[in-house]
């Protein structure tokens, strides 16, 4: 089965999908996880949660609309930094669900989808942008900090972080059209 | 929030980037407005893809064998049982409660044992895991994390999966071998520490454990597991490797 044929059977209530969607993700979302929270029982636990959160969503989930590794990395990574707020006692809590709510209920348009998205690709779009912009984009999703706190972090203006991280995701946009890159 | 705002916050948001108030604001502006709804997709899509900067990582071998207990355990599109209630987002807590129990123990006379080293993770073995999926058809459970009681293992260690009937299945892997005079015994405890045999650990040569209970004690606070003489105590006589606090 594709991943697309895990989740319908998924959808029918088969445990053993999950398990066979953990063989084949269980790495790049542990990898992930340990990234965001440099904590192994942490990770473990972000994993485990966000597996059985797909478990438990996956009916909310197009399968022809998106890609499931995708929605699956990143409820594990809005898990993550909600963890590592959480753990450092920060204010500013994540939402129980992140942007992959919107993923799951809108997949993605026609035109991203035929984007190149290997992580060649990918490190080579985030390699391409300005500094200041590709240090607040990884600022926001490895560390978890909100625009607030990266505004801080980094002496600048709050304005100025939500334009870098606007503008830089566009760039990336731009970066990943096949006929971009190649 | 307004289009100007939204327009703004747009990479924030598809990096996950907002605190909660500005986040909800977000989800409801998007769901009335079609441009930045449109300009959301292809930003989310983009962060999406950051993970595969990312090399990806070996998990503990047990993890694996959690998240099918936990699936288990957890009804589809429901409340979730989760394991994070005993563990995720809590672990100053966690260690806390977790060095008080294990004071709580020691200052026991029943609990003065020897100290011995093992490591107990977790594994679904075939009877146990049809355990589970059939009563999961009927009722609900919660599902909760073993952990060493050494000071110097942190990670999750087992699995106890706790009917609403007050019956419980507990599973491991990984265990270390024993010669033919010890086995495993679990215990419940009460909020006293005092300790009541929930029979022995079947046990196999690939070190995974696993034990049925048909009925833990109301009122206890936290399964332990010992290693005892074969046969099994009738009070512990070491000190809990690894206890599940309920």
């Amino acid at each position: 089965l594709d991943d697309a044929g895990l989740l319908r059977a998924m959808q029918q209530g088969d445990q053993a999908s999950v398990a066979e969607l953990y063989e084949r993700y269980g790495g790049a979302a542990y990898g992930l996880a340990f990234r965001i929270t440099n904590d192994g029982t942490l990770a473990e636990d972000v994993v485990q949660d966000a597996f059985v959160s797909v478990w438990k969503q996956c009916g909310r989930f197009d399968a022809g609309r998106g890609q499931v590794r995708s929605w699956l990395l990143t409820i594990v990574h809005h898990k993550a930094i909600d963890a590592v707020r959480r753990r450092t006692n920060r204010a500013e809590r994540a939402l129980p669900e992140g942007p992959e709510e919107f993923i799951a209920a809108h997949g993605r348009p026609d035109e991203i989808a035929e984007m190149t998205m290997d992580a060649a690709a990918v490190r080579a779009a985030v390699a391409l942008i300005p500094e200041d912009q590709r240090t607040t984009i990884m600022l926001a999703y490895f560390e978890g900090m909100t625009h607030v706190e990266i505004a801080e972090r980094m002496q600048v203006p709050l304005g100025t972080v939500k334009s870098r991280l606007r503008i830089g995701l566009e760039k990336m946009r731009e970066y990943l059209r096949p006929k971009v890159l190649e | 929030m307004n289009c100007d705002q939204a327009e703004e916050l747009l990479g924030a948001y598809a990096l996950d980037a907002l605190p909660e108030g500005e986040a909800a604001e977000m989800r409801a502006h998007l769901r009335t407005c079609e441009t930045h709804a449109a300009k959301a997709r292809e930003l989310v899509a983009v962060a999406s893809q950051l993970h595969t900067t990312v090399e990806p990582a070996t998990p503990p071998a047990a993890l694996g064998n959690r998240i099918a207990a936990a699936v288990a355990a957890t009804p589809q599109g429901g409340t979730i049982s989760s394991p994070t209630r005993t563990l995720s987002h809590e672990p100053a807590r966690l260690e806390e409660r977790r060095i008080r129990t294990a004071n709580r123990l020691q200052w026991r006379p029943a609990f003065a044992f020897g100290a011995l080293a093992a490591a107990l993770a977790i594994a679904v073995a075939g009877l146990l895991a049809w355990n589970i999926n059939l009563r999961n058809d009927s009722g609900s459970a919660d599902v909760f994390a073993v952990r060493p009681l050494a000071q110097d293992t942190g990670a999750t260690a087992g699995y106890v999966v706790l009917y609403d009937d007050g019956s419980a299945a507990v599973i491991g892997e990984s265990l270390p071998r024993l010669d033919a005079s010890q086995t495993y015994q679990l215990w419940s405890l009460s909020p006293e520490g005092e300790a009541t045999s929930l029979g022995l650990m079947d046990y196999d040569d690939a070190g995974v454990a696993t034990s049925s209970v048909d009925d833990i004690a109301a009122g206890s606070t936290a399964v332990a597991i010992t290693i005892e003489p074969a046969g099994g105590s009738d009070q512990p006589t070491s000190a809990p490797l690894y206890i599940a606090e309920l």
